[in-house]
């Protein structure tokens, strides 16, 4: 039997790749695809906890939340695109203009 | 029974395609990949009842966000790719890091579980109809936000795509 735990501990674990991909990934467009992992691990989280109240409170939001990453992947790829043109290449390291 | 086939196949695909995601060097394998993850999902989703949930997402992720990464990636060239290894104790540094937060998360949700293991879960399906009557009445404000948002960031991303002659 499939239960609301399953699900969660799935969230949990896609919540861990992604966040892991983030922190090791030096690629910017390979760190943005991570940050969508950790984004779907939340809306599971949220279409799960939607499901164990039976109430749809959390779809709704999950609406929203992925409305809110679609305009963080806009802006967030322009950006890459931005940093493409200034120092062609997408690698993080040459980005330390702001450290003091 | 069939929930169980379903969940064991697609969440083993979602996280097989997750861990391919943050393994592949190329970013086009890795946005592939994401796109496996993401068709796994929504049927995860389908399988919560969240229909109108899964074909949004299914919508938006295959059709809008991994259209526009492998977008930028035909722009940029997709001779780019990940030189520098990551130092071995960095890697060590941020594996333990998750692992803790893997760990807090999980202990969260068991504290979640065993707090609502006494309430029995109702069926709510969450059809486009349900969604939509709680959406423009409950949730008016936060949709008319999301939208101005939107257009903030269409307007942002414009700006920033613009080639300016200085």
């Amino acid at each position: 039997v499939i239960t609301p735990f399953h699900y969660l501990a799935l969230s949990v674990l896609l919540f861990g790749i992604g966040l892991a991909g983030i922190l090791i990934r030096r690629n910017i467009l390979l760190i943005l695809l991570s940050v969508e992992l950790v984004f779907n691990a939340a809306n599971l989280a949220f279409v799960t906890f939607s499901r164990l109240h039976g109430s749809l409170d959390g779809q709704v939001i999950v609406l929203l939340s992925i409305a809110v990453a679609a305009a963080e992947v806009t802006v967030a790829l322009a950006i890459t695109v931005v940093l493409f043109r200034n120092f062609r290449s997408l690698q993080t390291d040459p980005l330390d203009l702001l450290k003091g | 029974m069939l929930e169980a086939v379903l969940f064991y196949i697609f969440a083993g695909l979602a996280v097989l395609g997750a861990i391919a995601v943050v393994s592949f060097r190329s970013p086009v394998r890795s946005t592939l990949s994401l796109l496996v993850s993401m068709f796994s999902l929504a049927v995860l989703f389908l399988t919560l009842q969240a229909t109108f949930v899964a074909f949004i997402h299914i919508a938006v992720y295959a059709g809008a966000v991994v259209i526009l990464f492998l977008f930028v990636i035909m722009l940029i060239g997709i001779k780019e790719k990940e030189k520098a290894r990551p130092r071995p104790p960095f890697l060590a540094a941020a594996l333990l890091a998750v692992l803790f937060l893997v760990f807090l998360a999980g202990k969260a949700v068991l504290a979640i579980i065993s707090a609502n293991s006494g309430s029995a879960s109702q069926s709510a399906v969450g059809s486009a109809q349900a969604l939509s009557a709680l959406l423009f009445s409950e949730y008016l404000l936060p949709f008319e936000l999301i939208s101005i948002l939107m257009l903030t960031a269409i307007i942002g991303a414009v700006y920033l795509g613009t080639r300016r002659e200085t």
